[in-house]
C-alpha cells in the first residue's frame, strides 16, 4: 500500500483575492511505505506548502491527500489532527523544541497529546530509548537553549518517531547545520527508516542532500518538474524515471 | 510545569498580570470585609428589632425618654408577652448616632428578664455579668473593651467627656466586671449598666431646664415590648398606639426599614469591588493574549505533534486560571492581613470596619477562579483558531 498518494493538488494562498498566488498546481504523486524521499526544489518552489498539506497541517484548495489509506480531503480538523499525531512525525528546520521543555518532555510531548495512557505505557522509556538511538541520551534534562543546532536535530527526530509514526515529514532539517552534521543528520535519518520502514519525506534546496536520498522529486513553481530513482531500497544505485 | 517554566521565562509579563489580579482582588477583599462587617452588625440589630416593638413617648415630654408608668397598661394588652424599660445613650455624646463604617458606642440598660427573650444572646468572655441590683459597674462589649484598652478589675468614666463639653456635664467611674464574647453586631458597641445608673446618666443627659423636673427612677428611653408566640408584632404596634394613650409604638417592620441599608451598602461594595476585579481581569486578558500572539509557533508546533484545538484552548485557560489563582490568591492573603491591620489600627478610636469570613474567602477565591476562566476565553480561542501552516511560516 501507499503510504502517500496525492491526486491533482493544487494550494491557492488568499483565494479570490487580486494578490492570490498558486502555491501548489495538479501535483500527482504517489510514495510506497518505506521510501527515503527528497522533495527538491529552490526556495519558493512550493516544497513547504506540499509537506504541509502532506502533513495535515494546511488544506488544499483542490485535489486530495491519502495517508495510509484514508481519504483525508473528508476529515475535520480534529480528525485531521489525530491522524497527524498517530501517523505522522515532523522535523522542520529550526525551533524544533519548545523552550519551557527539557529535551525528554519535548520528545515525550506527542504522546501527552496521544492520552495519559500512551504516557504511562511505556512512553517514557520509548523516549529514552529514542533519545539513546539518536545519541541524546546525556542531554535528557538539558533545555533547549542548551543545545547545539545538530542537537537539537536529534532531539526532533527522536521525538517525530515516539509515536512510531508511519512518515516523517522533514521541512529542511539539514539548513542551519555545517556539511559534516548534515551528512550525520541524514545517515541517522536513514538508519531509522531502513530499520524501521519509517516513510521520510525531506524537503530540501541543497543539491547535496537531495542526492543522498532513494528518490527525488522535484519541484518548481508548484509543479512537480521531476521525479528521480536513485536507489533502490536497498541502497543499490537505481536508473531514473 | 510548563506552566510555571513559561510564567518565570516572562517574569516581568507574569508580575505585572499577577499584580493586576492582586489589585482586583485586594479591593474586591476590603470592600467585602467591609460590607461583610457592616451586615454582621446589621444582622443582629434586624433580628432584635425585629422581634421586638419599641414603645416612645409622643405626649410632648422631652423626646428620648418615657414614663414608665405606660408599662402596665402596655403589659396588660392581649398578645404582649413582656413590656419593659430600655436605656440606650450615646457613650461619647457629641459623635453620630449613625455610621457607616461601624455602631456607635453606646450604654445601655436591657431588663434581666430580656435575656430570655432577646435574639441577642451574649456570653461573658471574661469576669462576670452584670448584675442588675448593683450600682457603679459596668459590663462591656468586644470592641469598647479594645477601644478603651481595659480589662476587668480596670475602671471607666461613662459618658466620655466631650472636648467641647458643656459646663454642666457629668460623668461617673464604673468598674468593669465583665466583658463579652465578640458577636459581631450590636452588644460589641455597648457598656451595660444597672438601671439605677443608666436612670441616672439618661437624667443627666437631659437639659438642664428639663432635668430637674423629673424623678430619674421613672425614666427609660423607650418600652421595648415582646409578643406573645404568634402575635403579628405590627398589629399589636398598632393597638400600643391606639389604645394606650400618650405612646407611639413603632411597627417593628418600619423600623428595621428605617436603617436597613444593608442591600445598598452590598451593592456598592460589589460594584467598587467588581469594577477592581474587572481590572484585573483585563490584565489578565491583555497579557494572554499577548502570550498567545507571542507564541503562534509554540502553539503551531503543539498542533505538529497532534495536539487539536482544544487541547491548546484548555492550556490557555489552565494558564490564565493559574495566573488569577496565584494573582487571587496573594490578593485574599494581603487583604486579610491589610484588613487585620487597620481594624488592630482603628481598634483604639472605634473604627473596627471589617469583618473576613468563610463566606468572602470563597467569594474572592470563586470570582478569581471564574476571572481567570473567562480572562482566558478570548485568548484560548484565539490559539485554538492558529493556522499551523501560517504560524510556522512565521517563525
Amino acid at each position: 500500500m501507499a503510504a502517500i498518494e496525492v491526486r491533482d493538488l493544487g494550494v491557492r494562498y488568499r483565494q479570490g483575492a487580486p494578490n492570490a498566488v498558486q502555491a501548489l498546481s495538479a501535483i500527482t504523486l504517489s510514495i510506497q511505505a518505506g521510501e527515503f524521499v527528497s522533495v527538491a526544489g529552490r526556495a519558493g518552489s512550493g516544497k513547504t506548502t506540499l509537506l504541509h498539506c502532506l502533513g495535515l497541517l494546511l488544506q488544499p484548495t483542490s485535489g486530495l491527500v491519502v495517508i495510509d489509506g484514508i481519504d483525508t480531503s473528508a476529515l475535520d480538523a480534529g480528525q485531521r489532527a489525530e491522524v497527524r499525531g498517530r501517523r505522522i512525525g515532523f522535523v522542520l528546520r529550526e525551533g524544533n523544541l519548545l523552550s519551557g521543555l527539557t529535551v525528554l518532555e519535548n520528545v515525550l510531548l506527542p504522546l501527552r497529546y496521544a492520552g495519559a495512557s500512551m504516557l504511562s505505557r511505556g512512553g517514557r522509556a520509548r523516549a529514552r530509548d529514542l533519545l539513546d538511538l539518536v545519541g541524546m541520551s546525556d542531554q535528557a534534562g538539558d533545555r533547549p537553549d542548551q543545545l547545539t543546532a545538530a542537537q537539537t536535530q536529534r532531539a526532533a527526530i527522536a521525538r517525530a518517531l515516539v509515536r512510531a509514526p508511519t512518515l516523517v515529514l522533514a521541512d529542511e532539517p539539514t539548513g542551519e547545520v555545517d556539511a559534516d552534521t548534515s551528512d550525520e543528520l541524514l545517515y541517522l535519518m536513514q538508519q531509522v527508516n531502513r530499520m524501521s520502514n519509517v516513510t521520510f519525506v525531506v524537503a530540501t534546496h541543497d543539491r547535496d542532500v537531495a542526492s543522498c536520498m532513494d528518490r527525488v522529486i522535484r519541484i518548481d513553481e508548484g509543479r512537480v518538474t521531476a521525479d528521480e530513482r536513485l536507489r533502490l531500497a536497498d541502497g543499490r544505485r537505481s536508473g531514473t524515471r | 510545569m510548563e506552566i510555571i517554566r513559561n510564567f518565570v521565562e516572562r517574569r516581568l509579563r507574569t508580575t505585572l498580570a499577577i499584580g493586576g489580579v492582586v489589585v482586583g482582588v485586594l479591593a474586591l477583599t476590603l470592600t467585602g470585609a467591609l460590607a461583610e462587617h457592616y451586615d454582621a452588625q446589621l444582622a443582629g440589630g434586624i433580628a432584635y428589632y425585629r422581634s421586638t416593638i419599641q414603645v416612645a413617648d409622643s405626649a410632648g415630654s422631652y423626646a428620648g425618654v418615657i414614663s414608665l408608668t405606660k408599662i402596665d397598661p402596655i403589659q396588660k394588652l392581649p398578645g404582649v408577652a413582656a413590656a419593659l424599660p430600655s436605656i440606650t445613650l450615646l457613650a461619647r455624646p457629641g459623635t453620630t448616632a449613625v455610621s457607616p463604617l461601624g455602631l456607635p458606642d453606646t450604654i445601655v440598660y436591657n431588663d434581666p428578664k430580656e435575656r430570655a427573650l432577646s435574639t441577642l444572646k451574649t456570653t461573658v468572655a471574661s469576669g462576670k455579668p452584670l448584675d442588675p441590683n448593683r450600682q457603679g459597674e459596668v459590663v462591656i462589649g468586644a470592641n469598647l473593651a479594645a477601644e478603651f484598652r481595659v480589662k476587668v478589675g480596670d475602671t471607666l468614666d461613662l459618658p466620655v467627656r466631650p472636648q467641647n463639653a458643656n459646663p454642666d456635664f457629668v460623668n461617673h467611674t464604673y468598674h468593669v466586671v465583665g466583658i463579652l464574647e465578640r458577636t459581631d453586631t450590636l452588644p460589641d458597641d455597648t457598656a451595660s449598666v444597672g438601671l439605677l445608673d443608666a436612670q441616672t446618666m439618661l437624667q443627666e443627659s437631659l437639659p438642664a431646664s428639663f432635668r430637674d423636673r423629673v424623678d430619674p427612677s421613672s425614666l427609660a428611653s423607650v418600652i421595648t415590648v415582646y409578643g406573645k408566640p404568634g402575635t403579628d408584632l405590627d398589629k399589636l404596634a398598632d393597638q400600643i398606639s391606639a389604645k394606650v394613650p400618650g405612646v407611639s409604638a413603632t411597627r417593628p417592620s418600619d423600623y428595621v426599614r428605617s436603617f436597613d441599608q444593608g442591600a445598598t451598602f452590598d451593592a456598592l461594595a460589589l460594584v467598587a469591588g467588581g469594577l477592581a476585579v474587572l481590572f484585573g481581569g483585563l490584565v489578565v486578558v491583555d497579557t494572554m493574549l499577548l502570550a498567545v500572539a507571542d507564541r503562534g509557533r509554540e502553539i503551531a508546533l503543539k498542533m505538529l505533534v497532534g495536539a487539536r484545538a482544544w487541547h491548546v484552548a484548555a492550556e490557555c485557560l489552565l494558564e490564565s486560571a493559574l495566573l488569577a489563582v496565584v494573582g487571587g490568591v496573594i490578593g485574599f492573603a494581603v487583604g486579610v492581613g491589610l484588613s487585620s491591620l487597620l481594624d488592630l489600627a482603628g481598634r483604639s478610636v472605634g473604627m473596627d470596619i471589617f469583618l473576613v469570613t468563610g463566606k468572602l474567602a470563597r467569594i474572592s477565591l470563586g470570582v478569581t477562579v471564574a476571572l481567570g476562566l473567562g480572562a482566558g476565553v478570548l485568548p484560548a480561542l484565539r490559539a485554538a483558531r492558529i493556522d499551523p501552516d501560517r504560524a510556522l511560516r512565521a517563525g
